[in-house]
């Protein structure tokens, strides 16, 4: 009896394990994300899974080129001149005007035009709608002309001058209005109408309201997604599959934008959270593209000889750096030497070496170290024990009761120097703290570790200055000028982004300057300054900027790029070689 | 019987009721809220000038204004509702002033006065004076009382300007506040009647309107369907592939007690109940399912690429993807096999001893028909309870199982949703689970009296 048990179970299995494995047809392209984007509409979810399907669906009017990291124009003949107002109601003012492409084209065939433009801000700047993030930037544009004798032509105004405002201007994805406004509602107001100082007239308006719900629903965020980029959307399986397809007869052929190029027929965004299974996937050659994976495993794909010969592997930086929080309100951590002493006790150049296997950069400021505002005279704060030493005892650090740890005298209190770090349960952020903690201990400075929850340390620490070390990343977009408000004592406040709260009137005065500056190289000097004061102040800790690992059958042509996630699936041709497999 | 049956459903809406109050109560104790989410999905940071606007825009569209429930029991120097102060941070350090018994109305006064005073003090521009560099923003953030006093008085504010005016104001409010500490106070009942947070959401339960996740807009209904579609796959194959192998090898290793066949089972079953489910999990992977360690290995397809449309029914996910799911209920049933197969095998030997089987064997049955015929409708029976309860139990999802294999069942949805706080689809989890776990303790019930003489005589 038992016999035949098993003998069936043995059997059952073997039909079970056949391998059955569906290859994809040859034009498919299948990448792995590592969740499920939740939604995709830009202009109210921008975040970084959704950007990684979007951007084959919605187009912006110019986007930043990835090497010149310079605006280019996609769905506008050129780069509009910024012109200043000398009368009238913006009198001080400035003003772009615009031209779209004239074969532009949205998925029904019908042209991209100004209406589209004015209807998409419109959308932003309605306060009942969830573009909270848009409508801040969009707030300064004052007004939008169109041009009555061409569709194709609008002005956009702003009654004062400021250094983001070509950008806000034309570097956000326009959507078509027939689409996501069929009923025409937002026609029937002015832009200037649809402010927050009109919000809670706005709200009273039913035809408004009624629109706002309908452009915050599911519907337009997972099931009707639709734009002006090389590519349409097919299909969304939560947590397994989005499906989308090269548009037939599409406007941008053969055009030279990288973000309008039409690559494979068809792309599968596969949804696998776990690392193990999406590299078996990889080997098993039912996943081409994989991006965000640990050096470990892209070190061991790149070395195993079964697999690295089938495979491009691709290290490029993206805008995201790592460092240290300290909070500068802290008695012990307001003295800069204690900052800069503990700057000397962390060996970034052996966690880039032994975390990254040497896939990394180091920072010595706020400023990615690619951008062309990066003060590269600065030179990284090397591990140095014996300069750490020197430095606590210029700041009157000893260790006068003999027990192993340094005290000093502070506000008539004798205090040890005893710090916590805050670590969120992150790999990087454990090991930093342990090699930190070693450091420290040999030259009598006490670390502690408490892990717990991130949203924890920002309600209870961070928000309320409760804290020593909390370890942190700076994930940024490719965008012109960098956005330095972090380091301003103004947003030193409970809910500002200050939550060091680094305190100096100099560089306030710099970062308040670089606003009002227009000459490009009057301000890339006043960057370089502001990170030249940060860097003496030392009120972070800069590690280093992580490199993108990246790797790409060779079933396809593949480059990358610094633009996020790393590579632009659509710019890929298929090779002509088979799938590799290693099963 | 009937009484029976018809007491336990009756008992099952005051149980459902006491789990959700308290998950509903509890969840208002983490820290976040759906509004930071929503700021959070929505990508508007706190550098943006509008984080602290659009919060309160949330917060309001949300609810979260209103009490958390019908009635609330608190002392009588807190404010009606806390909830209605929809900055997050003034309504922290309200939170924090009356902890220490400071009485609500002082606490606003203080609050509004300490705000006059940082805004001139940006207006005079003294933050560039040295000394206030530091210590008058702290300001900002300190509500420890005691802390305050010695803050207060070290802040160097030249006279005569309009900051200087303010930190009188703010001095005199302070000194209120301090004073102004309750020694002794009564707990006040407070009556909300329906206009609170947990009525409007019982009520949508009651309609059957889980509403929708904030994290993706979807209706929670829908996405716990869908992820149940993939558990209940998961839990029906485990319980088969469990009980074919565990019940035949549990009954012969009890049958021959001792014997090198119960030696090395008990053996295996101690090893598989030893793995952690994520190890056997990843290994199955590495080894069994490419061609690294020799084609010989390469036994099994790669899982976790699924193209299930939702609302499929789960019998053509295990018609088409029957392959796959083989490495992760394997590594599901490990653990349960080996828990099966003891119980059975302990259950064997005690009945083996029972004067019925020597009564069979007497009689001239063989072995195997005592084992078969008598000794096993009585093995079974203590199983209906260990199967009963390991199907709510499963309903939580494996989610070690889940994530290393790419399934999207409950435990991965339970899990998202929690650390997204995303209540609304974690409640509907719960009164899912809550619902098949009171529902099967029932049913084990029922069938334990059903089959088993002796309750069924005490159930009369």
């Amino acid at each position: 009896m038992n016999r035949l048990i098993y003998f069936g179970l043995l059997a059952s299995l073997s039909i079970f394990s056949c391998k059955a494995d569906k290859n994809s047809p040859d034009n498919t392209i299948n990448i792995r994300i590592k969740k499920d984007p939740e939604r995709i509409n830009p202009l109210l979810f921008p975040n970084p899974t959704a950007r990684e399907i979007y951007q084959y669906i919605h187009l912006p009017l110019a986007d930043f080129d990835p090497q010149s990291l310079e605006l280019t124009p996609i769905l506008i003949k050129e780069i509009p001149v910024e012109m200043s107002i000398d009368t009238g109601k913006y009198k001080a003012g400035i003003y772009f005007d615009i031209t779209l492409v004239d074969d532009a084209t949205w998925e029904n065939g019908s042209p991209v035009t100004a209406e589209d433009y004015i209807f998409t801000l419109k959308a932003i700047n309605l306060p009942l709608t969830n573009a909270g993030k848009y409508r801040e930037i969009v707030q300064n544009i004052s007004d939008i002309i169109p041009n009555p004798s061409d569709p194709k032509k609008f002005r956009v105004v702003f009654s004062q001058d400021y250094i983001l405002a070509l950008e806000a201007a034309i570097n956000i994805e326009i959507y078509p209005r027939y689409v996501y406004d069929s009923l025409n509602v937002l026609s029937r107001y002015n832009f200037t109408d649809l402010t927050d100082d009109n919000e809670e007239k706005l709200k009273g308006d039913s035809l408004l309201v009624g629109f706002a719900d309908r452009f915050n629903s599911n519907d337009f965020s997972r099931n009707i997604i639709s734009g002006s980029g090389p590519y349409r959307f097919i299909s969304w399986t939560a947590d397994q599959n989005i499906i989308i397809e090269k548009k037939e007869n599409y406007w941008g052929e053969g055009k030279s934008h990288a973000s309008i190029k039409q690559g494979p027929d068809r792309m599968i965004f596969h949804i696998i959270p776990d690392e193990l299974t999406a590299v078996t996937q990889l080997r098993a050659g039912s996943i081409d593209v994989i991006n965000e994976i640990s050096a470990d495993s892209y070190n061991e794909l790149n070395s195993d000889p079964t697999t690295k010969d089938n495979y491009n592997f691709y290290h490029p930086s993206l805008i995201k750096h790592y460092y240290i929080n300290l909070n500068n309100q802290d008695p012990i951590l307001s003295d800069k030497g204690v900052r800069r002493a503990l700057a000397h006790l962390i060996d970034v150049d052996n966690i880039i070496q032994n975390l990254e296997n040497g896939m990394g950069i180091r920072t010595t400021s706020p400023v990615h170290p690619i951008k062309k505002t990066s003060n590269k005279d600065l030179a990284p704060l090397a591990f140095d024990i014996e300069k750490a030493k020197s430095l606590l005892k210029q700041s009157g650090w000893k260790d006068t009761d003999s027990d192993g740890i340094i005290d000093k005298n502070i506000g008539g209190k004798k205090t040890n120097l005893d710090l916590e770090v805050l670590i969120s349960g992150q790999e990087l952020g454990k090991k930093l703290a342990i090699m930190l903690q070693e450091g420290a201990k040999k030259v009598g400075v006490n670390i502690r570790i408490t892990e717990k929850d991130f949203k924890l340390i920002r309600a209870e620490n961070l928000k309320t200055r409760k804290y020593h070390l909390v370890p942190a990343v700076l994930s940024q977009d490719i965008i012109a000028w960098d956005d330095l408000s972090k380091w301003h004592s103004e947003n030193d406040t409970p809910d500002g982004s200050n939550d060091m709260s680094y305190r100096n009137p100099v560089t306030d005065e710099m970062i308040d300057k670089i606003l009002i500056t227009k000459n490009e190289n009057e301000r890339i000097n006043l960057y370089k300054k502001i990170q030249e004061q940060i860097y003496n102040d030392q009120p972070a800790i800069f590690l280093y900027a992580p490199e993108e690992k990246i790797v790409v059958s060779k079933r396809w042509n593949s480059t990358s790029t610094v633009k996020r996630p790393g590579y632009m699936a659509n710019t890929f041709s298929n090779s002509g070689r088979k799938a590799s497999s290693n099963n | 019987m009937a009484r029976y049956v018809i007491r336990r459903i009756l008992l099952m809406i005051p149980t459902m009721f006491l789990v959700l109050t308290i998950a509903f109560l509890l969840s208002k104790n983490v820290p976040g809220d759906a509004a930071s989410s929503m700021m959070i999905l929505q990508g508007i940071s706190a550098e943006s000038k509008d984080t602290k606007k659009e919060y309160q825009r949330q917060y309001k569209a949300l609810g979260l204004d209103k009490p958390l429930f019908y009635f609330s029991i608190q002392p009588d120097f807190y404010p009606k509702n806390i909830n209605a102060i929809c900055d997050e941070t003034e309504r922290d350090q309200t939170t924090a002033f009356l902890i220490q018994k400071v009485d609500h109305l002082f606490i606003k006064d203080y609050l509004s006065k300490r705000e006059i005073f940082l805004s001139k003090l940006a207006k005079d521009s003294l933050y560039s004076h040295q000394d206030s560099l530091f210590i008058t923003p702290k300001l900002a953030f300190e509500t420890e009382i005691t802390a305050l006093e010695t803050l207060l008085y070290k802040i160097p504010v030249p006279e005569p300007t309009e900051s200087f005016n303010a930190l009188q104001h703010l001095k005199t409010s302070f000194n209120n506040t301090k004073n102004g500490k309750v020694d002794f106070y009564l707990p006040q009942l407070r009556w909300y009647g329906t206009d609170n947070q947990f009525h409007k959401w019982i009520s949508n339960i009651l309609k059957g309107n889980f509403g929708i996740s904030i994290k993706d807009g979807r209706m929670v209904s829908e996405k716990i369907l869908s992820a149940l579609n993939w558990t209940l796959v998961l839990i029906l194959l485990n319980i088969l592939v469990t009980g074919i192998i565990a019940i035949p090898a549990g009954l012969y290793a009890g049958y021959k007690e001792n014997s090198y066949f119960d030696m090395i089972t008990s053996f295996l079953w101690l090893l598989l109940y030893s793995i952690p489910v994520f190890w056997l999990a990843s290994l199955m992977i590495v080894y069994f399912t490419s061609a690294r360690f020799g084609a010989m290995m390469n036994i099994f397809p790669t899982p976790g690429t699924w193209f299930v449309p939702e609302g499929h029914h789960l019998l053509n996910i295990i018609k088409d993807y029957a392959g796959q799911l083989v490495l992760p209920v394997i590594c599901l049933a490990a653990n349960d096999i080996a828990q099966l197969s003891r119980i059975v095998r302990n259950n064997v030997i005690n009945q083996k001893s029972s004067l019925y089987v020597k009564f069979a064997l007497s009689k001239g049955l063989s072995s195997f028909q005592t084992l078969f015929r008598h000794i096993l409708p009585n093995v079974l029976i203590p199983l209906i309870t260990v199967v009963g309860g390991r199907i709510p139990a499963g309903l939580s999802g494996a989610l070690v199982i889940e994530v290393i294999f790419n399934i999207p069942g409950m435990g991965r949805l339970m899990f998202d949703s929690i650390f997204s706080t995303d209540w609304n689809v974690v409640f509907g989890i719960l009164i899912v689970i809550s619902f098949f776990t009171i529902f099967f303790i029932l049913l084990t019930d029922i069938l334990y009296a059903v089959f088993s003489p002796g309750a069924k005589k005490s159930l009369g």
